[in-house]
């Protein structure tokens, strides 16, 4: 079993790195495509390929790091995965928290100069602004949890692939 | 309480709340918080697409991650509940990669065939083959982690790793 102290350096370099990488990469396509939507033809299929790919490689970039010095057993790949996803998770989630502030105020700014503004329109529009910001933190949840997941699995069939030597 | 048991419960709470997670944009929008379950579908686009024409509906809106993803994590928590029927508790043994491999193999046909344009996949096809391979991870995923807590336990009480 590698320590664990031997696990989180990697784990924070994959998954910080793929973690920021990715979440700027593919939230900055959903932008554009908001910006300019006819984009969606040629943007949408590398978005849609690339959103289960950023932490299927935090999971094995960790096991590929982690594995330079010493052989990584299987439940050591799951393991440094899982944390790596962790990492990713939160980074993306902060990276995609920064986009959905600007994605949220360029709605309300497109809504209120088609529809114009009056009194209820902007209570409803704070109303909403604070429902959709405990969402997004509830939302967050889920998203690391999967982020986790998928990294872990990764990361064991990485430590499969890479680990042992 | 053994390592098998204690991995199974913390994978089956992680599981729930991602079962709860799946379900309560759509319970938000139903109660009318459909800020909220903007806030929410807005973080699940950091791991889906979300492809309106590729999610499936529940209490008549449409669920923050596709029909494919939706397939794997249903697959994944009915795995886990079932876990202790099907493999046990006392299990350690990790089974072959080659599982896991066979398991991506329907997902892996379909969304690449779809991908590049050879055909067009079904809803119900790839509700289909995310749950195939969502099923297989629980029995990698348990006894990785209950090895894991073994070995940590060890480790604390010897101070050596194996």
């Amino acid at each position: 079993m590698a320590n664990i102290g031997e696990l989180i350096k990697p784990a924070l370099i994959a998954g910080l790195g793929v973690g920021i990488i990715g979440s700027i990469f593919s939230n900055g396509m959903g932008f554009l495509v908001t910006l300019i939507p006819p984009l969606a033809c040629c943007l949408g299929l590398p978005m849609m390929a690339l959103c289960i790919v950023w932490p299927s490689l935090t999971g094995v970039g960790t096991v590929m790091l982690a594995s330079k010095k010493h052989g990584l057993g299987i439940a050591d790949g799951a393991i440094g995965g899982a944390l790596a996803g962790v990492f990713g998770g939160l980074a993306s989630t902060v990276i995609g928290f920064l986009f959905f502030i600007l994605q949220t105020v360029f709605n309300i700014g497109t809504t209120m100069a088609t529809s114009g503004v009056d009194g209820d329109s902007l209570a409803m529009i704070g109303l909403g602004g604070i429902g959709a910001f405990a969402g997004f933190i509830f939302g967050s949840f889920f998203s690391v949890i999967v982020w986790t997941g998928i990294s872990a699995v990764a990361g064991l069939v990485g430590a499969m692939i890479f680990g042992n030597k | 309480m053994k390592a098998g048991s204690k991995a199974f419960i913390l994978f089956l709470f992680f599981n729930l709340l991602l079962a709860f997670a799946l379900v309560a944009p759509n319970i938000c929008q139903y109660m009318g918080l459909h800020g909220t379950a903007y806030g929410m579908k807005a973080a699940a686009s950091q791991v889906c697409h979300q492809r309106p024409d590729r999610s499936l509906t529940l209490l008549g809106y449409k669920m923050i991650v596709c029909a494919r993803c939706t397939g794997i994590y249903a697959g994944l928590i009915a795995s886990t509940i079932l876990y202790p029927l099907t493999r046990g508790l006392k299990r350690e043994k990790i089974p072959d990669a080659i599982f896991l491999v066979i398991a991506l193999i329907p997902m892996a046909v379909d969304g690449t065939s779809q991908l590049m344009g050879f055909r067009e996949s079904t809803n119900a096809i790839r509700l289909v083959s995310g749950f195939i391979f969502g099923a297989v991870i629980p029995a990698y995923m348990i006894p990785a982690t209950a090895l894991f807590i073994k070995e940590v336990r060890q480790y604390l009480m010897t101070g050596e790793d194996n």
